[in-house]
C-alpha cells in the first residue's frame, strides 16, 4: 500500500500533463512570428486567445456553446439509455442479439457523417437531424461494449447469483453491474463520437453551434475568430472526458486501486 | 424463523429420508456434441452420507469440478440422476451453497453486502439478516473489514468472505470447487482448521474438490479418487483415524500411511 500524494505533489503531477500544450502553443506563436507561415492564413496563437476573450466578452460564443452542448447531451443520453438497454437485452435473449447482431454489422463501417445529407433532407435544418446522428454515431459503442461486456461476465459470478436465490430480474441487476465497466467505457467513447459528428454536421447544415461559427467565419476568412470557436470545441470535448473520466472513477469506486 | 425453528426443522429433515446426504446414479456427462464430444464422467456411483465431510481427489481433468457443478444444479445432468434430501437436482439451489476457487465475490458490493445479498434474495427480515451477517463476519473473523470491497482484502480474507456468504443461506450442503487453491500455504493450513471447525459445528454435508491428496486425507471423512479421460471414480477411502480421538503418533502415523497409498494411486493413474 503506498502513501496518496500530497495535494501539492499531485498538483504539481497534473501541471507537467500540460507542458506538450504549452509547448505547442508556443510552437504555434513562433512559426507565425518567424514568417514561416503567413499571419493571413493561420492567425498567432496570441491573436486567437485574444479573439477568444473578446468573443466571451460578448457571450457570443457561448451561445454557440449552449446550443451545441444541448444536442450532444440529448444526443448521447438517448444513445445510453437505448444502448445500454439493447446491449443487455442481446446477451440476455437470443433472438433479440439474431435480430441485432446484423443490423449493427451493417452500421458499423459505415461513415455516420455520410448520413448527414439524408438526415437533413428528411428531418431539415434544426436540431432534430443533429440529435439522430448523434444518437446513431453513438449507440454503436454503446451497444458493442455493453453486449461484450454483459457477455463476458464470468460464469461463476452469475453461478454465484443464482446459488444465492436471484431471481430472473436479480440475474440481470448482477449481470448489468458486472458489466458496467464497459458500459462506461464505450459511453466515453460515445463522449468523443458525438462532438466529432456534432461539429461535422452543423459544418455542413447549420444555423447555430460552434460547428456553424467555425465554417460561417472560416468563409468569411475571419480566421482569429474560427480558430477561437475551434479551440473552444477542443476544450469542451477535453473537459467533457475528463468530467466522465471523473464520474467513471465514483462509480466504479469498488475497483482494484 | 428464530434459532429455535431453525434448529428443530434441521432435525426434522434429518429424521424424513435419514440416510439420503446425496445419491448419485449412473451419472454420465458429456461436453460437446457429435464426434468431438469429450467424456467428463462416465457411470459415476456416489452416495453421501448426511454429515460426512467427502473430498473429490484427482488430477486435473478428471471431471471432479464437474461432479460439484452437477449436484450444484449449475450445468443440467444428461445421464443419470442426483438426489439429495429435497429430491432430484435439477437446478441451482439454496440448500446446495457453493464456494468458488476464486471467490467470485460480487466486486462492487462490500463484504457485508456481499453477505446480505442472499438472505434479502429470501426475504429474511431486515433486523435479522443483519444480526445474522454481524454473527457470520465475527465467525470468519472479518468483523473489522466489513465495510470494504473485495479488491482491498488479501485473498485468504475474499475467501472467508465467500464462505460467509454461502453459510448465510444456511444450506444443507456446502460445495467446495478448489476453495483454498489460490492461497498460499500458510493462509490455506490456517482455513482448512477453520473449515472444520465450522463443519463441526453446523454438521452440514462437505464435498470438497481438491487435487492435493495432503488436504484430502487432513480434511475428509471419505474420498472418491477420480482418474481422468474418462472421468471415473475409481476408489473410496475412508479416513477415520480423522474423527478418532486416538494417539497423535498414531494418528499422525496412519496419516502419512494414507497420504502414501493415495499418492501412490495418483502417480499410477497419471502415467496410465
Amino acid at each position: 500500500m503506498s502513501f496518496p500524494p500530497s495535494p501539492v505533489g499531485r498538483a504539481m503531477a497534473h501541471l507537467f500533463d500540460y507542458v506538450p500544450l504549452a509547448i505547442l502553443a508556443l510552437a504555434w506563436e513562433a512559426i507565425v512570428r518567424g514568417g514561416l507561415v503567413s499571419p493571413s492564413v493561420l492567425p498567432p496563437f496570441s491573436e486567437v486567445v485574444a479573439e477568444f476573450f473578446r468573443l466571451a466578452g460578448n457571450g457570443v460564443i457561448f451561445v454557440h456553446a449552449a446550443i451545441s452542448l444541448r444536442r450532444i447531451v440529448i444526443g448521447l443520453a438517448l444513445a445510453v439509455a437505448f444502448g445500454v438497454t439493447a446491449g443487455l437485452l442481446m446477451s440476455a435473449i437470443r433472438p433479440v442479439r439474431l435480430v441485432l447482431q446484423p443490423l449493427l454489422g451493417l452500421l458499423y463501417p459505415l461513415p455516420k457523417s455520410a448520413l448527414v445529407p439524408l438526415l437533413m433532407l428528411l428531418l431539415g435544418l434544426g436540431d432534430s437531424p443533429k440529435i439522430l446522428l448523434i444518437f446513431i454515431g453513438c449507440l454503436l459503442p454503446v451497444v458493442t461494449n455493453t453486449f461484450n461486456g454483459a457477455r463476458g461476465v464470468d460464469e461463476k459470478l452469475m453461478w454465484s447469483a443464482a446459488n444465492l436465490g436471484a431471481s430472473r430480474l436479480g440475474l440481470f441487476v448482477i449481470r448489468f453491474n458486472a458489466a458496467l465497466p464497459d458500459i462506461l467505457t464505450g459511453a466515453r467513447t460515445g463522449v468523443a463520437f458525438a462532438f466529432i459528428l456534432l461539429i461535422n454536421a452543423e459544418l455542413i447544415f447549420g444555423q447555430d453551434g460552434l460547428g456553424y461559427l467555425i465554417a460561417s467565419t472560416g468563409g468569411l476568412g475571419a480566421y482569429p475568430t474560427m480558430f477561437a470557436a475551434v479551440i473552444l470545441v477542443v476544450m469542451l470535448g477535453f473537459a467533457a472526458d475528463r468530467l466522465f473520466g471523473f464520474i467513471e472513477n465514483r462509480m466504479l469506486a469498488w475497483r482494484a486501486p | 424463523m428464530t434459532a429455535q425453528t431453525i434448529r428443530e426443522t434441521s432435525q426434522a429433515s434429518r429424521v424424513g429420508p435419514a440416510t439420503v446426504g446425496i445419491s448419485v446414479n449412473g451419472l454420465t456427462h458429456r461436453f460437446g456434441a457429435g464426434r468431438q464430444a469429450t467424456l467428463a464422467l462416465q457411470n459415476v456411483q456416489l452416495d453421501i452420507a448426511p454429515g460426512e465431510f467427502h473430498c473429490l481427489l484427482g488430477p486435473s481433468g478428471c471431471g471432479k469440478s464437474t461432479l460439484l457443478y452437477l449436484i450444484g444444479g449449475f450445468i443440467p445432468v444428461q445421464e443419470g440422476t442426483i438426489r439429495t434430501a429435497r429430491g432430484a437436482v435439477t437446478r441451482p439451489g439454496v440448500d446446495r451453497g457453493i464456494v468458488f476457487q476464486n471467490f467470485a465475490l460480487f466486486p462492487w458490493k462490500t463484504v457485508r453486502q456481499n453477505v446480505l445479498y442472499g438472505m434479502e434474495n429470501l426475504g429474511v427480515a431486515k433486523a435479522e439478516r443483519e444480526a445474522r451477517a454481524a454473527d457470520l463476519l465475527a465467525m470468519v473473523k472479518l468483523e473489522k473489514f466489513a465495510n470494504h470491497y473485495p479488491s482491498q482484502l488479501s485473498g485468504g480474507m475474499q475467501q472467508r468472505a465467500a464462505i460467509a456468504r454461502t453459510l448465510a443461506i444456511e444450506p444443507d450442503i456446502l460445495l467446495m470447487d478448489e476453495p483454498f487453491g489460490a492461497l498460499d500455504a500458510q493462509t490455506r493450513s490456517v482455513m482448512q482448521e477453520e473449515l472444520i471447525s465450522i463443519w463441526q459445528r453446523t454438521g452440514k454435508i462437505i464435498v470438497f474438490v481438491t487435487h492435493d491428496v495432503q488436504e484430502a486425507v487432513l480434511l475428509g471423512d471419505r474420498i472418491s479418487v477420480m482418474s481422468a479421460r474418462p472421468g471415473r471414480i475409481e476408489t473410496i477411502v475412508s479416513c477415520d483415524f480423522n474423527r478418532e480421538k486416538g494417539s497423535p503418533v498414531r494418528r499422525a502415523g496412519e496419516f502419512a500411511e494414507q497420504v502414501q497409498h493415495l499418492s501412490a494411486l495418483m502417480h499410477q493413474q497419471a502415467l496410465t
